[in-house]
């Protein structure tokens, strides 16, 4: 079983988008649900599963709705550059979602959302169904597949660490790396000499990560290489490296294609920063 | 899933994006050479390394340029019966299709002029933009013919994901094009074959249509990457097509579908709700 990670789905912000569909909708920039609140739990089986545990709170109508067995719980699995998506339902909140990796052109992206699933009408209240008071005494007719709670969107691979993909090279020497950039799917293929592939397969250490400052460093470079800056450039297209990109911007940090800012390995060691071993350290090591 | 015989993404992609790298030069002069040449064409291919898998059958009978670059609907149809075991998260990958098309070549089915060729129904071969295009005096122009070439023959060979992204290798590489348009014909129609015919015409429109629709399911995480919302959108239209349906009308009801999925989560209904909904869809086009 792999690390369960808790992610908001739905982030409250200041909004005038209260009306802005027919029905009340607990989604970020919607301010129906004034205190509503969509977390999921998110937990990578192997390869080809996870499960989803959905939470919604301070929004009683949907909670309502899935207790009547009106609405569900749903999670689209989708990866559109192999022309895939699929729906997955569950009347629980905890599903388990499989896919099969031959569909997939890249990782896959799961959008959490909570749907009603037989039509239904409602009479609403603001203070029993927690709603902003413009919606109370509303007659809404829910539809089958009227979306009741949307959240945003959950990309697996979005930081440097998750794209880089390390392969033992019998070809190098003691010591030697060689960086390659993967297209499909997108990755860095770094090619290790034994000894460091095996190093790098024992978990973080100081000197982890300084042999990643090198790895970043050369993955940078290779990106701003092969991705100049270009006025017909399409890398916003490649969804990897718009995530890549966004985590970079995230950090506060330059792009590889922003010529007159970015240096590889300025970046590189903002992300992993060199770290002097301490004394004990040293005399260990000698 | 059997794993299929393709190139390193890496030595394929490095070879693309070498080509890529400035217009009109020595590397792209030298490639578009081996072009004219079949044993010369072949040599450069044979330097990229492979992985090893299943070999698909080439076409039964060789090709003529127009035949290649535009395949009539039986063509396409005999080509996806012999293919039809490819996964989906094979056949989107440029390096796949690109080893197809290069043993075609080998084969002798297809000459490697073809790639170059203009679309539609240009009076100049493909041999002959080469030849036109190499006797040139260096200077911006010529560069640019070069360059033009160039990206023409790798658009061909599996797609050009560099310039035009994922869609490319649906668009551009005929052999791609020919599988994914079968695909969906299948998975529409689900082998009922009245309904086949239609399916197919408003599916080969032309190729801006193609593109157009292709782009609505891969460039985005979108209402088409589901396969029963396509497939009641693309039944529905198929049924009414009568005169003149440009690629600016496919694409206002793309749209029109797309709106109607605004606050419905359309691919959880069963395909009789959806085909219900779908013959809601407004399909005037005034």
């Amino acid at each position: 079983m792999g690390q369960i990670y808790t992610l908001d789905v739905v982030t409250q912000e200041p909004s005038n988008s209260i009306r802005a569909h027919t029905h009340p909708i607990l989604e970020t920039g919607n301010l129906s649900f004034p205190d509503g609140r969509y977390d999921i739990d998110f937990e990578r089986i192997n390869d080809s599963s996870c499960t989803i545990t959905h939470r919604i709170t301070n929004a009683p109508l949907i909670q309502r709705l899935v207790l009547e067995g009106k609405a569900a719980y749903v999670c689209i699995v989708s990866c559109p550059e192999s022309s895939y998506r699929e729906t997955h339902t569950s009347l629980v909140r905890t599903q388990k979602i499989e896919w099969h990796n031959d569909d997939l052109a890249e990782a896959p992206m799961f959008t959490p959302m909570v749907v009603c699933i037989k039509p239904k009408s409602v009479k609403l209240s603001s203070k029993r169904d927690g709603l902003d008071r413009i919606w109370h005494d509303e007659l809404v007719k829910l539809k089958a597949g009227a979306r009741l709670a949307s959240g945003s969107v959950v990309y697996l691979q979005s930081s440097m660490e998750q794209l880089l993909e390390l392969r033992f090279d019998p070809s190098l020497g003691d010591g030697q790396m060689r960086v390659d950039i993967g297209d499909e799917p997108f990755r860095f293929i770094v090619n290790l000499c034994g000894k460091v592939h095996r190093f790098l397969g024992q978990g973080k250490n100081i000197h982890y990560k300084s042999i990643m400052n090198h790895i970043v460093t050369a993955c940078l470079a290779c990106l701003q290489r092969d991705y100049p800056e270009e006025e017909d450039a399409n890398w916003e297209s490649n969804r990897s490296l718009k995530n890549l990109s966004d985590f970079l911007e995230q950090k506060n940090l330059p792009r590889w294609n922003e010529s007159n800012r970015f240096r590889p390995e300025e970046v590189a060691t903002a992300l992993y920063p060199i770290q002097i071993p301490s004394l004990t350290e040293l005399e260990e090591y000698e | 899933m059997p794993d299929f015989a393709q190139y390193r993404d890496v030595d394929y992609t490095g070879l693309r994006k070498r080509l890529l790298r400035s217009k009109g030069n020595g590397e792209q002069r030298q490639f578009l050479h081996n072009a004219l040449d079949r044993s010369s064409f072949l040599r450069e291919f044979n330097k990229l390394g492979t992985v090893e898998g299943v070999s698909l059958p080439v076409a039964p009978h060789s090709l003529s340029e127009s035949e290649y670059k535009d395949p009539p609907s039986d063509t396409e149809q005999r080509l996806y019966n012999a293919w039809r075991e490819l996964s989906a998260g094979t056949a989107y990958r440029s390096a796949f299709w690109a080893m197809q098309t290069v043993e075609h070549i080998r084969e002798e089915i297809l000459d490697p002029t073809y790639l170059a060729a203009n679309h539609g129904s240009s009076i100049e071969s493909g041999a002959e933009r080469i030849e036109r295009a190499l006797s040139k005096n260096a200077g911006e122009k010529t560069n640019k013919d070069i360059d033009d070439c160039v990206r023409a023959v790798l658009r061909r060979l599996g797609g050009l994901p560099e310039s035009r992204w994922k869609r490319s290798v649906y668009v551009d590489c005929p052999f791609a094009r020919a599988w994914w348009r079968e695909r969906l014909v299948e998975e529409v129609t689900v082998h009922n074959t009245e309904r086949a015919e239609p399916v197919r015409k408003l599916l080969r429109l032309s190729q801006t249509h193609w593109e157009k629709f292709i782009d609505r399911i891969v460039s985005r995480n979108s209402t088409f990457g589901s396969k029963n919302i396509r497939k009641a959108f693309i039944l529905r239209v198929s049924s009414s097509l009568n005169g003149a349906f440009t690629a600016a009308d496919l694409q206002k009801l793309c749209r029109r579908a797309s709106a109607m999925q605004g606050t419905l989560e359309l691919s959880i209904l069963s395909d009789q709700d959806l085909g219900i909904v779908m013959q809601n869809l407004d399909i005037s086009l005034d």
